[in-house]
């Protein structure tokens, strides 16, 4: 469950307020998109863990700009927590690391697979450091999992991730699925958070290393030297007034 | 389906790295036997209970913290196995005690999946929980998995239990996130879920149970504790069993994470701790029987309890261990004494009949007598007091003169005035209430009454009344409150001894004393002998009170003068031999050597804005203590004969009345917040008790010795609480440390005078204060090397940056910032302490310190970029931009009077103040702006100097959120003409010489290693990379520059270049300590040499203690000190290079 930002004078809060949106994460991926244009010629696409909703009303916004109502883009919106309507979003309400959750969604794609994922969940953060690394990952397996039942090949998937101790095995379990891993930081996200975003290009496609059910049953250490690096991005001098004086 | 477990073991390059201490959260304790055993962070503690010391200290798993430990049920007396776990690891250890007590090793096996329970089957098997509702057998002697079992509700839990020692018996019960508790049984690989129990509204943190009394316990996200009942059809047969939720408690204001059942003859109970730092103790149908603050606030990650010892443990995120016990507030006394006067009307009947006079110790009478003869027109009524003859006379038929008494004022009347009649007794308000030392209460009333009452009973007795003290009186008591006075407009003091036994009130008085012709403005005791007055022109003078023969006469024997001022008496005041410490309404302190003058030999003027409050000498240590209106506390001590102020600090109280010294609970402050009373330790920084009072401008009074008693006024009644002093007390196994994350530190050496080296850590945290603490022995298992000394609360916000310098002798202060100067004298070191951060605030700091104590710390200045409170209230601006913070700190020595702070600002703006010793002021000299966006990092380094024509070139270096470094020459010049710089000018460039780009985002960490005319700077970003570039300062250029990327998983916090080896040390928020060696020639390089994993999470930085040792700290989520062994690692090297070549020789 995300915190609201309790800093009033926050620029994305006030920002988010003046936009309309539920939440300043909104301008996350807004800024995803910015850099990574991953709305392009999307059609299907799943929210996960989408409460209060900002993701989704960006992707309605964004993906609906020209369109008539029948030929909409058919979002799916995930989350434990009930949140309130949003137009053009159909809604599930169930815990994503749950069986009948995945089978759920996958029954509202009807066989169909999507064209892009999105994940920005956070478990209930305890402040135990260690814990809170090590759940966010249990739920980022869970997220790759029902991606790898969904998602098209091709498909792109964007991830929120937990910086921590292991960080460098999801990374490498993202690689195994995916061509292109890209782990980033977008301007709106606070330094001092530790959360960063995977974003996994064209999707490799189902088949592959299906034995890998669980992300992290390989051994902790790899050494720094070999590692399969997924390259860091910043993105450059997107808005002026980004100037990350918030910081 | 056995299968092959993981063995994990410490990798290579980990063993180049030896842990030598680490304070962090304690995240597990456990009882056993007469041993508390903790873990804290990847070290497991052994505490003596009854000596409350540490046995020892053992790193098990290795980086990973322990959040469990399991015995083995059917150990011996004399030696345990236990599972020790921390997420996914965990290792068998064996425990022995035979007088000491022994851990060892003896497997570690990692898990895929992260643990909650761990449950003993028999001695070779146990079971584990994990996070994704699964359960594994494991067998010890094959190290393998029996069997794994899965929940057919398959998805993360939160928490997890097993009830239950075999696969076929045992009850799993675990937390979802989706607010339900499931309980099945591992019956078949994929298990069918008995229950599932509704109600929690958030995630379940821990389910307990407990079998004695068939009780679940949960607590959850949703700030509740809840209890639900299992009923048995047959005996422990769950799965016809029913389930019913039985109570919801909403106790604690934020998370609650853990619970614990005391469940035996003497104790029930189930003890809750939480987020919000409290430990709350209910019984089975919800009612709280104890609620305490403790941990400072912080987060409370563990609780184990004894229930035979009724004794709880608990472990804190501050890094804390307390040991607590299970107490009774049947021991709290409670009562309400109405403000009825009726009981006493029926008193005067009793009491003036002639025969209750002729009770009375005639003595008293005969001396009360003459005194209370119509020339002084009292009237003392009753008991011990006894009625004078002439008015005994005169009051016999009392009931008529009751009726009889008038409010006029017929002055040839002896009983004019008087306000005996029921009406003037209604009309009467409580002026003061003192409580004394028999355990009764006394009460003054405006119309010169007093009343007395055991503390026990409800009615009041009139004890004496004396219409010169009507509309105006002092009521004050003696120290020891086997003494009152009573003090008058017209200069009169009456003195009168408790004399009560329990249950009845009585008071003799002793002697009456004319101290002055006129209004006696203040007067306070100073012990049971000394009370000092204060009357007109601020004359103070202290009474002793004589014994002699039968009477007690009262001798003026001292005398001083108080500085004329508006208000010109004393609000509070003590004395220690011949030194006075007072106080006064605008809140200054004087200090008087009775000794050598009647005058004011040191003056603290509005020291304490508003008033001062109470001031307190501690005779055994010469120091003193003063409270105040401004809300601060102030610790003083007294160095030849000289009263110097050590520290300040804010008190979480608004109204702070009284200290007192107690023998158990050391200082303590009384005091009020709006309607609350409030008790607060000194020493523990915590609040003891908060009680609804209705607030401090009623009348009160306390006393706290065994016993804490409060007495207040409210609603026409007296109320009265005692409390144990015991209730209070808990034993500190270890002291807490930051309860945030510490954003900062510096180390400060000290020398003994016997050439011990000492380091001073002082750390800077998000919790706003700084600690300074000191560390004798560098080694893990040593008993204690860690000192806490003190903390400093006087920041509004939180600490982001500090710096510090030596600043003792004149002649060695030009090259004292640079840190290469390391050859300090014994004796007293005095450093000067820059600390800054949130709400743009900076302060300047002297500390001196003799080897590794402190003896003296003295702030110097303050200052708010936008004003501090005061003003900012009156000025109501509100321009909406959110207040700069300082992001980082650095400061420069030219002499006392020429100190500068350079300073990165969030604003972007590079600020430089000005600091002298004279003055004691910092202020603006420069404010530079060029960088458009957030300076995380700034660097002074001086480059030359001209002696003669007193001249400074400094290198400044600030680097940004944005990647950019910016290198700057500064300027400082001698100029005697400049005043506010007192001596020195800064020129401040407005463009740096040159900057470059390090980084794709912010730079988090740098060091600076000078190379003759070139520097290396060696910078870690928000991108993970480390960077390292080389530039000339005289060419105005980067030369060139190297990029390590993903040097890091996550930002790289903390770098540092090693003084006499080409390596660096790196840090980040992975926890990793990296060492690097780098080379420079022709081109720059970096490469990978070993690595360490630190428990210590969100690391914010690295500094070194020993560079030449290769010990360096990282602290973050609490600090660790990390030794890199050299000669390990260079053997090692040697050895590989000799087995790669056989054939060299
Ligand atoms: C940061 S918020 C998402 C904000 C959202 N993207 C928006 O822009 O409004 C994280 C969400 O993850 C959800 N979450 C956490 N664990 C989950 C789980 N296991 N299944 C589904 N949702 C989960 C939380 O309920 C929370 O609403």
């Amino acid at each position: 469950m995300v915190k609201c930002s309790k800093d009033k004078r926050d620029i994305y809060y006030r920002l988010a307020k003046d936009e309309g949106w539920r939440a300043r994460s909104a301008f996350k991926l807004i800024q995803i998109d910015e850099r990574f244009n991953l709305f392009a010629g999307v059609q299907k696409v799943v929210d996960l863990c989408a409460a209060p909703g900002s993701w989704s009303q960006v992707l309605a916004a964004r993906l609906n700009k020209n369109k008539e109502k029948n030929d909409c883009a058919k979002i799916v919106a995930v989350d434990l927590q009930a949140m309130a309507p949003i137009p053009g979003v159909i809604q599930i309400q169930g815990d994503i690391t749950q069986a009948k959750t995945i089978s759920d969604i996958i029954f509202q794609f009807n066989g169909e697979r999507a064209d892009l994922i999105v994940c920005d969940g956070a478990p209930d953060v305890t402040g135990i450091h260690d814990l809170d690394v090590y759940s966010q990952s249990q739920l980022l397996a869970s997220a790759l999992n029902i991606t790898r039942h969904l998602l098209k090949q091709g498909g792109n998937f964007v991830a929120k991730m937990f910086h921590g101790a292991d960080t460098s095995l999801i990374r490498s379990q993202f690689n195994l699925f995916f061509q292109t891993v890209v782990i980033h930081k977008p301007p709106s996200s606070r330094a001092s958070s530790i959360e960063a975003f995977a974003i996994c290009f064209n999707f490799k496609g189902t088949g592959s290393n299906s034995e890998s059910e669980n992300l992290d049953s390989s051994s902790l250490v790899t050494p720094v030297a070999d590692q399969q690096l997924a390259r860091y991005l910043q993105c450059g001098d997107l808005n002026a007034l980004l100037a990350s004086s918030t910081t | 389906m056995a299968a092959e477990a993981q063995v994990s073991e410490v990798p290579i390059e980990r063993r180049f790295f030896k842990s030598l201490f680490s304070r962090c959260r304690v995240s597990c304790v456990k009882f056993l036997d007469h041993f508390i055993i903790a873990g804290v962070g990847d070290v497991l503690h052994i505490y003596n209970i009854n000596t409350k010391k540490i046995e020892s200290k053992k790193q098990i798993l290795q980086g990973q913290n322990i959040y469990g430990i399991t015995f083995l049920e059917d150990s011996s007396e004399v030696s345990s196995r236990a599972i020790i776990w921390g997420g996914k690891e965990f290792s068998m250890v064996s425990v022995s005690f035979n007088g000491t007590i022994n851990v060892t090793v003896i497997d570690t096996w990692l898990d895929n999946i992260w643990i909650w329970d761990v449950k003993w089957f028999d001695a070779n098997s146990f079971l584990t929980v994990g996070m994704n509702n699964s359960v594994t057998l494991w067998k010890c002697s094959s190290k393998s998995k029996e069997s794994i079992a899965y929940c057919e509700d398959q998805c993360i839990v939160y928490s997890g239990k097993i009830i239950g020692a075999s696969w076929t018996t045992c009850v799993i019960l675990v937390g979802t996130v989706m607010q339900n508790i499931l309980i099945w049984k591992p019956t078949d690989a994929i298990s069918p879920t008995l229950f599932t129990l509704k109600g929690h509204k958030g995630a379940i943190f821990s389910v307990n149970y407990c079998p004695k009394s068939n009780l679940i316990v949960s607590t959850s996200d949703d700030r509740t504790v809840r209890f639900w009942k299992v009923n048995f059809k047959t005996e422990n047969d769950w799965t016809t069993a029913n389930i019913a939720l039985t109570s919801t408690i909403f106790g604690h204001t934020a998370r609650v994470w853990q619970s614990a059942i005391l469940n035996d003859s003497k104790n029930k109970n189930i003890i809750s701790v939480g987020e919000d730092g409290m430990l709350c103790a209910w019984t089975e149908k919800g009612e709280n029987t104890m609620r305490k603050e403790a941990h400072q606030g912080a987060s409370i990650c563990a609780v184990d309890v004894n229930a035979s010892a009724g004794l709880i443990v608990t472990g804190g995120a501050d890094g804390g261990l307390c040991l607590w016990s299970v107490t009774n507030t049947s021991e709290v006394e409670t009562n309400h004494i109405d403000f009825n006067f009726d009981s006493c009307l029926a008193d005067i009947h009793e009491i003036n009949k002639p025969q209750q006079s002729a009770k009375c110790d005639t003595s008293e009478s005969v001396i009360l007598g003459k005194e209370l003869s119509k020339e002084f027109n009292s009237l003392s009524p009753f008991s011990s007091l006894s009625v004078c003859r002439a008015t005994s006379e005169e009051t016999s038929a009392s009931s008529d003169l009751l009726k009889n008494f008038s409010m006029t004022n017929s002055t040839n009347s002896l009983l004019d005035g008087c306000a005996f009649c029921p009406s003037a007794f209604r009309c009467s308000n409580l002026k003061s209430l003192v409580l004394v030392k028999s355990g009764n209460v006394i009460a003054s009333l405006d119309k010169g009454f007093l009343l007395g009452s055991s503390l026990n009973s409800v009615k009041w007795k009139l004890l004496f009344y004396d219409r010169r003290f009507s509309n105006y009186h002092l009521l004050s008591v003696s120290t020891s409150r086997k003494f009152v006075s009573l003090a008058s407009i017209c200069g009169t003091v009456l003195l009168f001894q408790d004399n009560s036994s329990y249950g009845t009130v009585k008071i003799t008085l002793l002697s009456e004393v004319q101290i002055s012709s006129s209004k006696i403005f203040s007067i306070h005791w100073l012990s049971d002998e000394i009370f000092v007055t204060c009357v007109a022109e601020g004359l103070l003078e202290l009474w002793h009170r004589i014994d002699e023969n039968d009477s007690t006469v009262v001798e003026r024997h001292e005398e001083c003068v108080l500085p004329a001022s508006k208000e010109r008496w004393l609000t509070c005041a003590s004395l220690s031999g011949l030194h006075l410490l007072c106080g006064d309404r605008i809140g200054s302190i004087y200090f008087y050597n009775l000794e050598t003058s009647m005058n004011v030999s040191q003056t603290f003027k509005k020291i304490h804005q508003g008033g001062v409050c109470d001031v307190r000498w501690n005779e055994e240590t010469g120091e003193a203590y003063s409270i105040g209106r401004d809300g601060y506390i102030r610790h003083w001590t007294k160095n030849d004969d000289k009263l110097e102020l050590l520290l300040t600090e804010k008190l979480p109280i608004k109204w702070p009345t009284r200290i007192f010294l107690n023998q158990t609970l050391g200082i303590i402050v009384h005091g009020f917040t709006a309607n609350q009373v409030i008790v607060w330790s000194y020493n523990e920084r915590k609040i003891l008790l908060r009680e609804e009072c209705g607030g401090g401008h009623r009348s009160w009074d306390c006393i706290l010795n065994e016993k804490l008693v409060l007495v207040w006024i409210k609603d026409k009644s007296v109320h009265v609480k005692c409390y144990p002093v015991d209730n209070f007390s808990n034993s500190v196994l270890l002291e807490g440390f930051h309860c945030k994350e510490i954003n900062s530190l510096t180390v400060c050496k000290t020398i003994s005078e016997d050439g011990e080296h000492f380091d001073i850590l002082l750390t800077g945290s998000e919790d706003t204060t700084l600690r300074i603490s000191s560390i004798t022995s560098l080694n893990l298992d040593s008993q204690s090397n860690f000192f806490d000394q003190c903390v400093v609360r006087s920041h509004v916000s939180s600490i982001r940056a500090l710096a510090s310098i030596t600043w003792g002798r004149e002649e060695t202060l030009n090259n004292q910032h640079s840190e290469d100067s390391t050859t300090f004298s014994s004796g007293n070191i005095e450093y000067l302490i820059v600390s800054a951060g949130g709400r743009a605030q900076i302060k300047v700091t002297s500390l001196t310190m003799a080897a590794s104590k402190i003896k003296k710390m003295v702030e110097l200045a303050s200052h708010m970029l936008r004003g501090d409170d005061r003003s900012r209230r009156t000025e109501k601006q509100d321009s909406g931009e959110p207040e700069a913070r300082y992001m980082a700190v650095d400061v420069v020595c030219l002499s006392r009077r020429a100190v500068f702070i350079f300073t990165a600002c969030s604003d972007g703006v590079i600020r430089i103040f000005h600091f002298s010793d004279d003055s004691r002021k910092i202020s603006v000299v420069a404010e530079i702006y060029y960088h458009e966006a957030c300076i995380l990092g700034i660097r002074i380094k001086q480059i030359n100097k001209d002696d003669q024509k007193k001249v400074f070139r400094f290198l400044m270096l600030t680097m940004t959120t944005e990647g950019i470094v910016a290198v700057w020459e500064i300027v400082a010049k001698s100029s005697s003409m400049d005043k506010l710089s007192c001596g020195y000018t800064i020129q401040s460039p407005t463009t740096p010489l040159f900057t470059f780009h390090a980084h794709q985002s912010g730079i988090n960490s740098h060091d600076l290693q000078p190379l003759g005319d070139a520097f290396i700077l060696a910078t870690g970003g928000d991108d993970t990379a480390i960077t390292l570039s080389y530039f000339l300062l005289d060419e105005k250029c980067l030369v060139k520059q190297f990029t390590f990327d993903c040097a890091h998983e996550a930002q790289v916090s903390g770098i540092l270049f090693c003084r006499d080896n080409p390596w660096i040390f790196t840090t980040s928020t992975d926890q990793r300590i990296i060492l690097w060696a780098y080379t420079y020639g022709t081109n720059l390089s970096l490469q990978y040499v070993a690595e360490y994993q630190s428990v210590i999470a969100d690391i914010h930085g690295l500094s070194f203690l020993d560079p030449f040792k290769y010990t360096v700290c990282v602290y973050g989520c609490g600090l660790e000190l990390v030794t890199f062994e050299k000669e390990i690692y260079m053997n090692s090297v040697r050895k590989e290079e000799e087995s790669l070549s056989p054939l060299q020789e």
